[in-house]
C-alpha cells in the first residue's frame, strides 16, 4: 500500500536534487538504556538554566547531556498527581506544571516537590499551555478549560462557552488567540481582547478529533486530525484543504500528532507512521521512517511530540523507543559497513577506491572487490570465489587510458580487469623468467607512458611493458647513492612531469627519468629541515601550492617539502594532529588537507596552520584508516576506508557550533550524600560545608546538546586552586581535606567545537573551621601576647646590638685613621704639628718608660682636662681620673703591652682602658664622669718593642645611650620574666601567695596603727621583719624572684632599723613607703590572677581543696591533668607501682618537686598531641608511668617513663650551639648518650622558649644536684619518637 | 717535635667546652693526656702526667684557678697554661698572665682559635 508512492518518490529524486535535496537527518538516541525513567516520552521541554524535560508515562526524566535524573511523585499524601505525565509546561518561576492521568500538579525542581492544583484533582489533564503571558491554560478532559495564573490561581473556567467540554488540543497563535480544538465539534478560539470564546466552525471539523494545531510560517493554520489527515486553514479566505497520506502528498499517516515548526521555519509533522518534513516550493513531504539499514534513522515511526532546544537540536519524544535528537550543528560522517542490511561491502577492511567516469566506484577490499554505483544504491563483489581473480585483497587500483583496470594485489601479483566483460587476465613472478613480475605481492600501480605502467611491490619498482608483456626491474643498489632508497615501496606520485614521489619503508625516493636517477631523502636527526621519518606512506600536491610543494605524510607526522630547497618541515602531535601515522591525504574543494590518521581524521587550515580533529566522539565508527586508501569524489564528498568500513562526509557540510554554551550544576555531593545546592543557593548566598565534610564532589554540565560528549570543562576552586584545572571532557571535580575557610568554585566550558562560556559559573562555598581552632583561639591569643613580647625584647635587643657594633665600628675607623696620620706624620713635621693640633680624637706616644712623649695631639688636653701632660708618666696623668684596681691593671696590662711574648690581638681584648669610667673635678668641685675609650699599638722598631702609640676619645655620650638601652632591655626582660613566672604557677597557689601577703601587710598596718608610743617600735620592727621573711620564702618557694628581690630590699632596710636604738617614727617612713609599693605590685599580681582565671576553667576553688588533701600522686595527676589540658594534650599518669608509705617525708618532698620538674618536661617537650599520635600509631592519651623499680640498701630505684616523642637530639644540638657559641659539625660527633648528658648542664633546656609550662622549673641541673645532696641521683635514657625515660636514685636514709 | 709528642690537658667544669677542646686536640693529633672538670682533678691528674700545654678554665666551682694555675707552674715552671675566661672578666685575666699564664682564649670560641693558640705555644714547647 504504501510501497507505490515510495517508489515514485524515489523516482523523483533526481528533479528534486536539483531543487532541494532531502536533507539526512542522523539520530542520537536516548532510550531506559540511557537512564531514562520510561520510553514513551509525550512532552519536552528546556528549563531557563537550560536543562532538558522529558515527560513521560513514568515520571519526569531531567537530561545535562550525560544523563538523566528521574523525578517521581512518590508522595501522594502531598500530591495524588501520578507520575503519567501527558502535557507539561514550565512557569514563571522555574516550576513545571505537569498534567497527569489524575490532575494537575505544579513540580518545583528546587526542592523536588509536587504541588496539587486543587480544583484538578482526579480529573484527566489532556494539555497544559504556556500562554506568552505567563498564565496557564489547562484542557482538562470532559471538562472544558481552566485558566490559571502562574501563582495557580483559577482565572477562569471555560465549558458551555467552548464548542465542546471535550477539548482535545491547546494552542496559542501569534495573536495570542487560544485554539481549543476538540472532538468533531471544531474549534473554539479565545480572543484576549474580549475575554471571549467564539466558535470556528466548518463541516470539514465536524468529521475529526483534532490532535494538533499550528500557525505555518506562512500564515495558515495548520489542524492535525487523529485518522484523518491534516486540514491546512486559510483563516482570510477561510477555506479549508484537506492533505492525506494519499501518496501526492508524501504525508506518512492521516493519524497526525503534533505539528512543530523549527527556527528555520521548516513545518515538521510528527505522526504515527514517521516524521514528516515539509518541502514548501514542492508542496510535498519528505518522510523519515524506521530503516532497519540506516544506523542512525530514526528508532520507530510513533512519533509523539518534537522539540527545538535554543542550541537548534531537535528533539523527537518516540512513543516506546525513547528520545531521537538530531543536531543540525553537528558534523555528520556516514560510515558505510560490511554488516548494515544491503551493504555494498563484502569487508570491512577497505583499502582502495577508483571512481569511474560512469559514477560507478570500485572499490577494493580485504575480501575482494566491489563495484557499487551510489545512484542506484546496487553494488556487484567480483572475488576469488565467482571469478578468476588471483587474490581478494586488492591494495590499488588503477584505470589506463585503454579503459581496463589495473589491480594490485597483496600476493596475487598484477590483475587487468575489464569492468564491462568481467574478464581477468593476471601478471605473476615466474621465477624463471627476469622479465615477469618482481613479485606478487604489489601496493602501487602508476601510469607511465602509453605502453607502460609503474608498478610498486615489497621488492623493487617495476615498469611494466603492457604492450611487450615484460616486466623490468629497478631496485636498490647498495653500490650506488643515486638507486631506490629501499624495495618495500609504499606508494607512488607524480604532480604534471615533475619527478616521481615514491614512498618507501626506508625514505623518500625521486625519480628523474631523463636522468634515471633517484634522489633520496632520509631522516636526520640532526637535520630539523630532514624528512620526519623514513616510511614515507603518501604525498600529495595541493592546489594552490607553489608547484614545488608537496605534502608528505610518513608514520612520524606529515610534513611539507619544498622540492626546489629539499626542505621539510614538520607537523606532528604537537601542532595539533591527532596523531602521527598519517595514512592517506586528501585536498577537499576549500583546498584544506584532510589526513586519515591512526586515530581519526584531522582537518588541516593550511593558511592558518590549524588543525581541526574528528574521532568516535564526532560520530565515526570508525577511527583507524589504511594506507592510501582514500579518494576525493567528484561531487566533493571524502572517502576514507579503514578496518570498520568507509567514512564517507561532505567537508562543505562540515560547519562549526557557535552556540555559547550555558553551565549548570548537576550534582553536588558530601561522599555520596546529595546536597540540595538549588534550594540552597536560593535562599542563601553560599554553600555552608563543615569542616567534617572531607569530601565533597561537584558535578556540572554544559547544557548545549550538539554534542554533548565533545564539551569541555575547566574549573578552579579559588581559595584552594591557582590555576585552571583543564578537566577535559570530564564534567566532575572533587575536593578532599580542605582548611577551613572561604572558596569560590568556578567552571567553565566549551561547546563540541571548541566555544567557550568564559563567564563560567561560580559557586561560593564557606567551610566551616574545626571547633577546637576557635576553642584554641584564646590560648592562640595569650601566646600572641607573649611572643609580642618575646618579639618587642627581641627587637630592642637588636637594635642596642647594632648600634653597640656602630659605635664600635665608628672607633674602630678613627683609630684606622689616626694610624695613617701617624705615618704620615713621621714624613712630615710641619703637617705632624698642623694634624695634632686639628685631630679630635687624643694622640700620644708612651715610651718603655711609659711616660707620654710631647708629640701628642691637642684634643687629648681638653679630653683629659690638664694642660701639663709632656714627659709625665700615664699613670700620673690618670690618677685621681680611675679607680684604683683600674690603674693596678693598667699597669700590668702596660707592661705586658711591652712584652713580646704574647700576641698583641690576644693582649688587645684585656684593655681595662677600653671605655673606662673616669671622674673629673670641675671648678667648682662638683664631680663630671667621663667615659673614655684608650687604644693601644706596639711600635716595634727592629724587632723589639719601642714604644706604644695611644688614642683616645670621649665616648660618653655614646656610653649612656648604650646603658640607657641596656637599662630598658633590663626592664623589659624582667617585665616578661616576671609574667612568664606568674604564668607557670598554678593559679591556686599564686591566690595563696597573694593573699597571705595581703594578710601579712594588713597585719603590719594594724599593729603600725596600735603603735603609738616608742615602745612599741621594736615589736613594730620585729614584725615588719618577720612579715617580710615570711612573703620573701613564700616568694621564692614559687619562684617568683621579683617579689622575693623586692622584699628581700624592703628586708635589707627593715633591719638596719633593728640596730638603731631609739628607733623613732621617722625611721620607719621609707620601709613603709617601700611596703606600699609592694602592696600595689601585689594588687597588679591580683589582677593578673584574677585575668588567668578567667581563661582557666579550673579556678582557684576546687583546686585548692585537692591541692591540699591529697597525696603527692594525686597531686601530681592533677597537675599533669591540668597543665595538659590547657595544652590540649591527654595524658595518662599510672603510678599503681609506686608506693610511697615507707618513703620519708623529706624524700618524698625532694621527689614532688622532681617529679613536678619532669611532668612539666614531659609535657612540654614529650608527649606529642593527640592527632600527632595517632598519626604514628600510638594511643592518643599519653602515658606517664612512675614505679619503684628496686629498694635495695635503703637506695630507692625510680622509674619515671613517657611515652612522647623522646629526647630530641636534634633540639639538643641545636641549643647546645646556641649556647655556647659553637658551630654544629663538632656535635655531630657526639653519640646520643653524651647529648643526652647535656640536658643535665646548668640551664640547658631545650624549649626555644620558656612558655607557660616549662623553661622555668628548676631544670634538669638543679633535679640532678638536689638527688646528689641525698646522695642519689639521675640518669636519662630515651629512644627517639617512641618513650624517655629517667632513673632517679635516692638514699632513704640520707639527712641533708 | 711532632704534635703528638706535646701532651695536652683541658680542665673546665663544662662538658660541652671539654669536648670542643678536646676535639680540637685530637684533631691536630696532639696527645691528649687526660681531662678535669674541677682543680683538683686537675691537679691530681697533672702530678701523675704533667702536660707540656694546659688549658684552664679561670672560673671553676671548686678550686680558683688561679689557685690551680699556681699548683700546675709549681709542679712544672715550663709549663705552658691558656686561660679559658670569660671576655668581662679582664682583671682575672690579667692576673691570670702576671702568674706565668701564657695565652688567654675569651668565651665564646671556636675550635680554630683553640687550635692556633694551641699552635703558637707548641711551637715554644718545641723549642
Amino acid at each position: 500500500m504504501k510501497k507505490v508512492p515510495y517508489i515514485y518518490f524515489l523516482l523523483l529524486i533526481p528533479w528534486l536534487s536539483l531543487l532541494g535535496q532531502k536533507p539526512y537527518l542522523q539520530f542520537e538516541y536516548y532510550t531506559s538504556a540511557q537512564g531514562l525513567s520510561q520510553n514513551s516520552v509525550y512532552a519536552i521541554i528546556q528549563d531557563k538554566q537550560g536543562f532538558m524535560w522529558f515527560a513521560t508515562q513514568d515520571g519526569l526524566n531531567r537530561f545535562d547531556g550525560y544523563g538523566f535524573k528521574i523525578f517521581r511523585n512518590e508522595n501522594h499524601l502531598k500530591s495524588t498527581a501520578s507520575n503519567y505525565i501527558y502535557s507539561m509546561a514550565g512557569d514563571a518561576h522555574g516550576r513545571i506544571w505537569i498534567g497527569t492521568t489524575t490532575g494537575l500538579a505544579i513540580f518545583d525542581p528546587k526542592n523536588s516537590s509536587y504541588t496539587d492544583v486543587e480544583i484538578t484533582r482526579d480529573t484527566e489533564i489532556n494539555q497544559v499551555l504556556r500562554a506568552t503571558d505567563g498564565s496557564m491554560w489547562v484542557a482538562i478532559n470532559k471538562l472544558g478549560i481552566f485558566h490559571f495564573s502562574s501563582d495557580g490561581e483559577t482565572l477562569g473556567h471555560y465549558l458551555n462557552e467552548l464548542v465542546s467540554p471535550e477539548i482535545t488540543f491547546l494552542y496559542e497563535d501569534n495573536k495570542k488567540r487560544i485554539w481549543a480544538g476538540s472532538a468533531n465539534r471544531g474549534i473554539s478560539i479565545y480572543n484576549p481582547t474580549t475575554g471571549t470564546f467564539s466558535a470556528l466552525k466548518d463541516p470539514a471539523l465536524q468529521k475529526i478529533t483534532v490532535s494538533a494545531i499550528r500557525m505555518t510560517p506562512g500564515g495558515e493554520i495548520w489542524i492535525g486530525s487523529r485518522q484523518n489527515g491534516l486540514l491546512r486553514y486559510r483563516e482570510s479566505s477561510h477555506t479549508f484543504e484537506s492533505v492525506t497520506a494519499d501518496g501526492q502528498s508524501g504525508l506518512s499517516s492521516n493519524n497526525i500528532k503534533y505539528i512543530f515548526t523549527d527556527s528555520k521555519k521548516r513545518i515538521w509533522i510528527a505522526s504515527e507512521e514517521g516524521l514528516n518534513l515539509f518541502n514548501e516550493k514542492q508542496q510535498i513531504f519528505y518522510n523519515y521512517n524506521y530503516d532497519q539499514a540506516d544506523p542512525n534513522g530514526l528508532s520507530n515511526d510513533d512519533i509523539n511530540f518534537i522539540f527545538e532546544d535554543r542550541s537548534g537540536a531537535l528533539w523527537i519524544a518516540m512513543n516506546n523507543t525513547g528520545i531521537c535528537r538530531y543536531s543540525p550543528n553537528l558534523t555528520y560522517f556516514k560510515n558505510y559497513d560490511a554488516q548494515s542490511n544491503g551493504s555494498f561491502l563484502p569487508s570491512n577492511i577497505v583499502w582502495s577506491f577508483y571512481e569511474d567516469d560512469d559514477g560507478e566506484l570500485l572499490i577494493g577490499t580485504e575480501n575482494g572487490l566491489t563495484i557499487y554505483n551510489p545512484r542506484t544504491r546496487s553494488s556487484r563483489i567480483v572475488n576469488t570465489e565467482n571469478s578468476p581473480l588471483s587474490h581478494n585483497t586488492i591494495r590499488h587500483i588503477h584505470k589506463d587510458k585503454a579503459g581496463f583496470f589495473w589491480l594490485a594485489s597483496d600476493g596475487g601479483g598484477l590483475i587487468r580487469f575489464d569492468k564491462k566483460t568481467g574478464r581477468i587476465k593476471t601478471y605473476l613472478n615466474d621465477p624463471t623468467d627476469s622479465t615477469s613480475l618482481s613479485n606478487n605481492r604489489l601496493r602501487y600501480i602508476f601510469p607511465r607512458d602509453a605502453g607502460s605502467l609503474w608498478v610498486a611491490t615489497l621488492e623493487g619498482l617495476n615498469i611494466f611493458n603492457f604492450k611487450a608483456n615484460t616486466f623490468k626491474l629497478l631496485q636498490k643498489s647498495t653500490s650506488s647513492k643515486n638507486s631506490l632508497s629501499d624495495d618495500r615501496i609504499l606508494s607512488i606520485y607524480q604532480y604534471r612531469d615533475g619527478p616521481l614521489f615514491i614512498g618507501t619503508y626506508n625514505g623518500l625516493s625521486l625519480y628523474n627519468e631523463k636522468t634515471n636517477t633517484f634522489r633520496n631523502f632520509h631522516k636526520d636527526k640532526d637535520n630539523p629541515s630532514s624528512i620526519s621519518s623514513n616510511i614515507v606512506i603518501s604525498v600529495l600536491h595541493r592546489r594552490e601550492d607553489p608547484e614545488d610543494v608537496f605534502w608528505v605524510g610518513t608514520s612520524e607526522g606529515l610534513n611539507r617539502f619544498n622540492l626546489s630547497t629539499g626542505e621539510f618541515k614538520s607537523f606532528t602531535t604537537r601542532d595539533g594532529l591527532p596523531n602521527n601515522i598519517i595514512y592517506s591525504i586528501e585536498e577537499d574543494r576549500q583546498g584544506h588537507l584532510w589526513m586519515a590518521t591512526n586515530k581519526g581524521l584531522s582537518q588541516m587550515d593550511v593558511e592558518a596552520q590549524h588543525f581541526r580533529n574528528f574521532n568516535l566522539k564526532d560520530g565515526l565508527r570508525n577511527d583507524e584508516f589504511s594506507a592510501n586508501a582514500s579518494i576525493a569524489l567528484k561531487n566533493g564528498q571524502l572517502w576514507f576506508g579503514g578496518v570498520e568500513g568507509i567514512t564517507a562526509f561532505t567537508p562543505e557540510e562540515i560547519g562549526i557550533n557557535e552556540n555559547v554554551p550555558p553551565i549548570a550544576i548537576t550534582s553536588f555531593s558530601i561522599y555520596d550524600k546529595e546536597l540540595p545546592v538549588d534550594s540552597i543557593l536560593a535562599v542563601k548566598p553560599r554553600i555552608d560545608l563543615s569542616y567534617t565534610d572531607k569530601f565533597f564532589k561537584i558535578q556540572f554540565a554544559a547544557l548545549e546538546f550538539t554534542n554533548p560528549l565533545k564539551n569541555r570543562y575547566k574549573y578552579k576552586l579559588e581559595g584552594f586552586d591557582s590555576k585552571w584545572i583543564d578537566a577535559g571532557y570530564n564534567h566532575s571535580a572533587s575536593y578532599t581535606n580542605l582548611d577551613g575557610g572561604e572558596y569560590v568554585f568556578r567552571v567553565i566550558a566549551s561547546n563540541n567545537d571548541g566555544v567557550w562560556n568564559e563567564k563560567g559559573l561560580e559557586i561560593p562555598i564557606y567551610i566551616k573551621p574545626p571547633f577546637w581552632e576557635t576553642v584554641w583561639f584564646i590560648g592562640a591569643l595569650i601566646s600572641l601576647v607573649l611572643l609580642g613580647i618575646a618579639f618587642f625584647v627581641h627587637l630592642r635587643l637588636n637594635a642596642i646590638k647594632r648600634q653597640r657594633e656602630e659605635l664600635k665600628e665608628k672607633v674602630r675607623e678613627r683609630t684606622a685613621e689616626l694610624l695613617k696620620r701617624n705615618v704620615e706624620l713621621k714624613r712630615s713635621q710641619a703637617e705632624q704639628k698642623r694634624i695634632l693640633h686639628n685631630v679630635e680624637e687624643g694622640f700620644f706616644l708612651l715610651d718603655s718608660g711609659m711616660k707620654i712623649q710631647s708629640a701628642y695631639s691637642k684634643s687629648l688636653e681638653t679630653i683629659l682636662e690638664d694642660e701639663a701632660i709632656a714627659e709625665r708618666p700615664i699613670f700620673d696623668v690618670l690618677a685621681g681620673h680611675i679607680g684604683e684596681k683600674e690603674m693596678d691593671m693598667t699597669r700590668d696590662y702596660l707592661n705586658m703591652l711591652f712584652e713580646d711574648t704574647l700576641d698583641e690581638e690576644l693582649i688587645a681584648s684585656l684593655n681595662p682602658l677600653n671605655r673606662i669610667k673616669t671622674i673629673f673635678k670641675n671648678v667648682d668641685d662638683t664631680l663630671t664622669t667621663k667615659y673614655l675609650d684608650f687604644r693601644f699599638k706596639r711600635i716595634t722598631e727592629f724587632d723589639k718593642i719601642s714604644g706604644i702609640i695611644a688614642t683616645v676619645s670621649d665616648v660618653t655620650e655614646e656610653h649612656l645611650l648604650g646603658i640607657k638601652l641596656a637599662e630598658t632591655e633590663a626592664k623589659s626582660k624582667k617585665q616578661m620574666e616576671w609574667m612568664l613566672g606568674i604564668l607557670h604557677i598554678e593559679p591556686h597557689m599564686l591566690i595563696e601567695f597573694n593573699e597571705s601577703a595581703h594578710r601579712e601587710l594588713d597585719y603590719i598596718n594594724t599593729i603600725m596603727a596600735g603603735s603609738d608610743s616608742t615602745a612599741d617600735y621594736p615589736r613594730l620592727s620585729e614584725q615588719i621583719a618577720r612579715s617580710l621573711h615570711l612573703i620573701k620564702g613564700n616568694a621564692n618557694l614559687l619562684n617568683l624572684e621579683y617579689f622575693a628581690n623586692m622584699v628581700h630590699r624592703i628586708e635589707e632596710k627593715s633591719n638596719k632599723l633593728c640596730c638603731r636604738s631609739p628607733l623613732s617614727g621617722s625611721d620607719f617612713i621609707p620601709v613603709f613607703m617601700d611596703l606600699d609599693r609592694l602592696k600595689k605590685e601585689l594588687n597588679e599580681l591580683g589582677k593578673l590572677i584574677e585575668r588567668m582565671a578567667r581563661f582557666s576553667s579550673d579556678t582557684s576553688g576546687n583546686g585548692k581543696k585537692q591541692g591540699k588533701k591529697n597525696d603527692l600522686i594525686h597531686t601530681l595527676r592533677n597537675y599533669a591533668d591540668k597543665i595538659a589540658s590547657e595544652m590540649g594534650l591527654r595524658v595518662h599518669l599510672k603510678a599503681q607501682a609506686f608506693q610511697t608509705h615507707n618513703i620519708p617525708l623529706k624524700q618524698l618532698m625532694v621527689l614532688k618537686d622532681i617529679f613536678i620538674q619532669l611532668v612539666r618536661n614531659s609535657l612540654s617537650h614529650g608527649i606529642e598531641p593527640p592527632e600527632e599520635r595517632r598519626e604514628r600509631g600510638k594511643q592518643e592519651t599519653g602515658t606517664i608511668e612512675i614505679s619503684v623499680e628496686k629498694e635495695a640498701d635503703s637506695m630507692l630505684f625510680i622509674r619515671y617513663t613517657d611515652d612522647g616523642r623522646g629526647l630530641q637530639y636534634d633540639k639538643i644540638k641545636q641549643k647546645a650551639c646556641t649556647r655556647t657559641a659553637h658551630d654544629n659539625t663538632e656535635l655531630e660527633k657526639w653519640s646520643k648518650p653524651e647529648l643526652a648528658e647535656l640536658i643535665f648542664e646548668p640551664g640547658f633546656t631545650s624549649k626555644e622558649k620558656a612558655d607557660m609550662y616549662s623553661g622555668r622549673g628548676m631544670g634538669m641541673d638543679l633535679v640532678r644536684d638536689r638527688l646528689k645532696k641525698y646522695g642519689g641521683g639521675i640518669e636519662v635514657e630515651s629512644k627517639e619518637g617512641e618513650y624517655c625515660t629517667f632513673i632517679i636514685k635516692l638514699s632513704l636514709t640520707h639527712r641533708n | 717535635m711532632v704534635n703528638d709528642q706535646i701532651k695536652i690537658m683541658v680542665v673546665d667544669d663544662s662538658s660541652i667546652i671539654r669536648k670542643i677542646i678536646q676535639r680540637g686536640v685530637t684533631e691536630k693529633n696532639y696527645q691528649l693526656v687526660g681531662t678535669a672538670s674541677n682543680g683538683l682533678e686537675a691537679i691530681d691528674l697533672f702530678k701523675e702526667n704533667p702536660a707540656d700545654i694546659v688549658t684552664l678554665d679561670i672560673t671553676m666551682p671548686e678550686m680558683d684557678g688561679l689557685v690551680v694555675l699556681e699548683h700546675l707552674l709549681q709542679i712544672k715552671p715550663d709549663v705552658q697554661v691558656i686561660v679559658i675566661s670569660a671576655l668581662s672578666d679582664k682583671a682575672t685575666a690579667i692576673e691570670a698572665i702576671k702568674k706565668g699564664a701564657k695565652s688567654f682564649i675569651p668565651k665564646p670560641f671556636t675550635t680554630e682559635q683553640v687550635q692556633q693558640t694551641i699552635q703558637k705555644l707548641a711551637e715554644k714547647v718545641a723549642v
